[in-house]
């Protein structure tokens, strides 16, 4: 009897843990074929799709996600053939965000001052710390990143080889041995990179002082 | 005996309660920012007679209007109502007013007198503090085209650990759509299907763990319409109304049937925007002033051009709040503007003969040309002039439709205004003062044309007037002939809105002989004062309103007796949050015609008429009844109409409403159950015995709101019951309406209602009747 009350207990309390699991993203846009394993679950991503730690999203053959993270801080478009596995977890009120490529392409708009962000690659680890870039990771986990704002930082897992990448630089490794840093050339980036709307913030103040913001998002 | 009846005319005139139609209108006290709002006027009596209702609109501070048409009710619901989503952006106090358009072709106002001056108010709550802990994560404009669904997702993810997650609430549009929300532990989401294009507002309100009530800030996205793509950005509405009524009397039936169709279509490509509009009915008939409307717009920067049919505003005097059909041109620059307009006020109507007598009489087409310039800008200073030419044209009309058998019936004019207005503008609009002058030259019979220079001489006029004909007629049908003080109109104004009290102070002197014929409502030889003032205390939970209006005729002392008005009316309306409020208003108005009877004189008397009202109102939210949460509501009014001069009559009146609306929570389902009583005691003083006629009128009334189909098919059924009783013949009726709306996809919108109105007179059989009607109406959007 003492035997079946703790299995139960303990199951319960794994369901309990299991239902406290929270949300640490959201699926802004989808489209074509995403798939989003949960848990070993697969299941079709769609548009507000909530996402948890250690979720996956693979992205088919002209398909693409746009995810954005709990906080409002990060966003990260998933291009075609591309798998990422999304890893975030809040510590001291932050949001830290840790992600892992394994293959394919991203873009991503990382706010300044939000919490780690880093993202992992087969053969390489990036941290930005406030930022717009594109990284690209092959078959073979080499990695490219192209750096559009900001500085992001590129390190090798195998030697600890680090380089910062600027805007408008490039950087490429295998993972191991030199990290090769050059310009981005024209039209290099043409089709990846997402600018933000033009944002225009009028403040205003009553008679008695009071004040507030409107901001308008131009087209 | 004429003069007396003159002066009553005018004394009702000027009375506040229309004659036949009794309005009421629950102004709403304040709406939180971001909130749409609905809007009713209620006809207590008259609601048949009334074809239209039309709102005017405006950001307190702007100086123009924006005026919409409000949806009827049925004779079982007698309201007249719209729901304004433009008040959502409003960031100021709301104003506005209600133009009454009657089928017999009268219009009135509400406010009734100066309404573009005194508006109604309806404050907007300022925002409560936001708080930085939601974060609107979807829409994110870079990302989410505006034609898509609209994904609402707000994260609480930084506030989540004090958050009461029981107390989450999204407001969409002003609707709590928390119950189709998804709430997880850091944000929360909600999918607008098919999303309605237009501007939407959405925000979230929660609990913290403390109790501490907090918001978020308001956000607004826009949804577009995808479609065949243009070159263009396009959109419009096209909707078709029809109506069928069928009165059965006795063995008189009668049958009364209409159509219109309205298309509206707008576009711009850069620089260019049309604006495009299309009304035609099938009461258009050419034996009466034009009922279809169409107009053709552009706009390019600096200028502006419209065909068709437009009310353009050129001074109060000149040309204001009337229809003309022609050309309409406005150039305007930072401190220039230069406005023309060109068409006609009325367009030809022939009379009818029969048996070789005229039994009605044409009318002439009658053109106008209105010229104005401005100079400056409404935010500073401007200054403007201007003139407006309205002339008959004679020849539009076929002789025998106003001169029939040698006898004028009606006679062509011709008449000239010139005028001129400043505005001072200070303290960021707060305080504006102006004025506005007009002097006016007016011919009522320019048929034998303008006099000729033999005859002028005799008059001793410096010119021909021949030799300006063109310009204006001159002969002896001109009122006056030689122009003077009469001839003036003058009318000047303050605005003033300093820590929540809104000043309005006008003073109005028209001559008795001042006409403009391009001008509507114009009263003449009248001198009005009229002060308003409405206040705001305690965080816009108390409204204040203050009106006096002292109104005088014989401006010129042309007259024998001096005819006055005095209005006074007073307003209290306490709301201290959104369950209750508390209302209390005192009219009263006393005209009198000034005239002293002679000391022989037993037959003529002076007329002095009083009116009172006192309303008060309460209403309360009883929210105890968990699952059907009931607004309570409570009206009382007396009013005493009296003549105290010659003490012929006296009126009273005594009025109670109860109302309960109640908003089911676990069905779609909404009723409202209202009774109201009323009694009347008319007393004719003149009469000694059996002078008081003392009646009593209850009305019931329950109506049912159901929603289907996620709110997209929406049916309802209403019924009154009325009953007049006492001292008069006994009556009843009993109106029953059935109705749904249905939205068939996003754009296209359906709506059917169909009635039955049953009326019994228990002291005479054959005034007993029945009435069926039908509606319906089809619009969509694109």
């Amino acid at each position: 009897m003492k035997k079946k009350i703790l299995i139960i207990s303990l199951l319960a309390l794994f369901v309990i843990t299991l239902a406290a699991q929270e949300s640490v993203g959201i699926t802004l846009k989808v489209k074509g074929n995403v798939t989003l394993t949960h848990e070993e679950e697969k299941t079709s991503a769609k548009d507000g799709s909530e996402l948890e730690n250690n979720d996956v999203l693979e992205s088919k053959e002209n398909s693409f996600a746009v995810i954005k993270f709990i906080d409002g801080s990060s966003v990260v478009k998933l291009f075609p053939k591309s798998i990422l596995t999304i890893n975030a977890e809040k510590k001291d009120g932050v949001l830290k965000k840790k992600s892992t490529v394994k293959l394919g392409e991203l873009w991503a708009k990382v706010t300044k001052n939000t919490g780690e962000f880093i993202v992992k690659t087969p053969t390489t680890v990036v941290s930005v710390k406030g930022t717009r870039f594109v990284l690209k990771v092959d078959e073979e986990g080499k990695t490219e990143l192209f750096t559009l704002n900001g500085i992001v930082n590129l390190k090798n897992k195998k030697d600890d080889n680090e380089a910062n990448v600027k805007e408008g630089q490039k950087a490429i490794s295998s993972g191991a041995g030199e990290i090769v840093v050059s310009m981005i050339t024209a039209g290099e980036m043409e089709g990846y990179d997402v600018q933000d709307p033009e944002l225009l913030q009028i403040n205003l103040i009553n008679e008695n002082g009071e004040k507030r913001s409107v901001e308008i998002e131009l087209e | 005996m004429k003069k007396v009846f003159a002066i009553l005319l005018f004394i009702l005139s000027t009375l506040s309660l229309f004659s036949e139609i009794t309005l009421h209108h629950d102004q709403p006290l304040n709406i939180a920012s971001g909130n749409s709002i609905d809007i009713e006027l209620e006809f207590r009596e008259g609601y048949s007679e009334i074809e239209k209702v039309v709102i005017f609109f405006r950001q307190a501070g702007d100086t123009s209007f924006m005026e919409k048409e409000l949806e009827p009710g049925s004779e079982s619901n007698p309201k007249y109502s719209i729901k304004l989503d433009e008040f959502a952006g409003y960031s100021s106090n709301a104003e506005y007013y209600f133009e009454i358009h009657t089928k017999v072709g009268t219009i009135e106002t509400y406010p009734s007198i100066n309404p573009d001056l005194n508006p109604l108010r309806v404050a907007v709550n300022a925002l409560q503090d936001v708080h930085d802990g939601f974060v609107l994560l979807s829409p994110d404009a870079a990302f989410v085209s505006a034609t898509d669904d609209l994904l609402i997702a707000v994260s609480i993810f930084a506030i989540s650990d004090n958050l009461d997650h029981n107390s989450i609430q999204l407001f969409f549009d002003g609707k709590d759509v928390t119950h189709n929300s998804r709430i997880f532990t850091n944000m929360l989401t909600y999918k607008v299907t098919n999303a309605k294009q237009g501007s939407h507002s959405y925000y979230v309100k929660a609990k913290l763990q403390d109790g501490t009530s907090i918001e978020s800030k308001r956000w607004t996205t826009s949804i577009l319409e995808t479609g065949f793509e243009l070159p263009l950005n396009t959109s419009g509405r096209a909707s078709l109304s029809m109506r069928y009524e069928n009165t059965s009397q006795d063995t008189l039936e009668d049958s009364d049937k209409a159509a219109n169709f309205l298309l509206s279509f707008k576009g711009s490509h850069k620089w260019l925007r049309f604006d495009s509009k299309l009304y035609l009915s099938s009461l258009e008939t050419s034996s009466a002033q034009a009922v279809n409307k169409y107009k053709m717009s552009f706009q390019v920067p600096h200028l502006n051009l419209t065909l068709g049919d437009l009310a353009p505003k050129m001074n109060s005097f000149l040309l204001s709040s009337k229809n003309v059909m022609g050309i309409h041109g406005d150039l305007h620059f930072n401190a220039f503007r230069l406005m023309y307009t060109y068409g006609n006020l009325k367009r030809s109507v022939e009379g009818k003969i029969t048996d070789n007598e005229l039994v009605k009489s044409g009318t002439f087409k009658q053109s106008n040309n209105s010229l104005r310039l401005e100079l400056g800008n409404p935010q500073n200073f401007l200054i403007g002039f201007g003139f407006a030419k309205n002339k008959d044209n004679i020849s539009s009309l076929d002789e025998d439709f106003y001169n029939f058998n040698d006898s004028l019936s009606i006679t062509p004019k011709d008449n000239l205004v010139f005028g001129s207005d400043v505005r001072f503008s200070l303290l960021n609009q707060r305080c504006v003062i102006g004025t506005e002058v007009a002097m006016s030259l007016y011919n009522d019979n320019i048929i034998d044309g303008a006099i000729s220079n033999d005859d002028s001489t005799d008059i001793d006029l410096p010119f021909n007037p021949e030799s300006f004909e063109n310009i204006f007629v001159i002969n002896e049908s001109m009122m006056p002939f030689k122009p003077g003080v009469t001839n003036l109109a003058l009318k000047s104004y303050l605005r003033l809105f300093l820590y929540g009290n809104l000043l309005n102070v006008s003073f109005t002197n028209i001559g008795s002989s001042f006409n403009s014929l391009s001008t509507n409502y114009l009263q003449k030889d009248v001198k009005i004062i009229s002060i308003n003032d409405n206040l705001m205390l305690f965080n816009n939970k108390l409204a204040l309103n203050f009106g006096l209006n002292l109104s005088s005729d014989n401006v010129n002392d042309t007259k024998d007796n001096t005819s006055t008005s005095t209005y006074i009316f007073t307003q209290a309306m306490y709301k201290p949050n959104n369950d209750m409020y508390f209302n209390l208003n005192l009219n009263s108005s006393s005209s009198e015609d000034g005239f002293i009877p002679e000391e022989n004189d037993t037959i003529s008397n002076s007329v002095e008429i009083r009116s009172t009202t006192v309303n008060l109102g309460i209403g309360y939210l009883v929210k105890k009844i968990n699952y059907a949460p009931t607004r309570l509501s409570l009206n009382f009014s007396n009013s005493l109409n009296k003549d105290y001069s010659s003490e012929t009559f006296a009126y009273q009146k005594n009025n109670l409403t109860l109302g309960a609306k109640t908003t089911f929570k676990q069905l779609p389902l909404e009723t409202y159950l209202a009774y109201t009583f009323t009694l009347n005691d008319n007393t004719n003083l003149l009469v000694e015995e059996g002078n008081s006629i003392e009646s009593t009128y209850n009305s019931f009334y329950l109506r049912g709101d159901y929603k289907l189909l996620e709110g997209k098919f929406k049916p309802y059924i209403d019924f009154r019951y009325n009953q007049f009783s006492g001292e008069i013949d006994s009556q009843a009726a009993q109106m029953m309406n059935i109705g749904s709306s249905f939205e068939i996809t996003k754009n296209l919108y359906v709506s059917a209602d169909g009635g039955l109105r049953m009326y019994q007179n228990s002291s005479d059989d054959d005034l007993d009747s029945s009435r069926l009607n039908f509606k319906m109406k089809v619009s969509h959007k694109f």
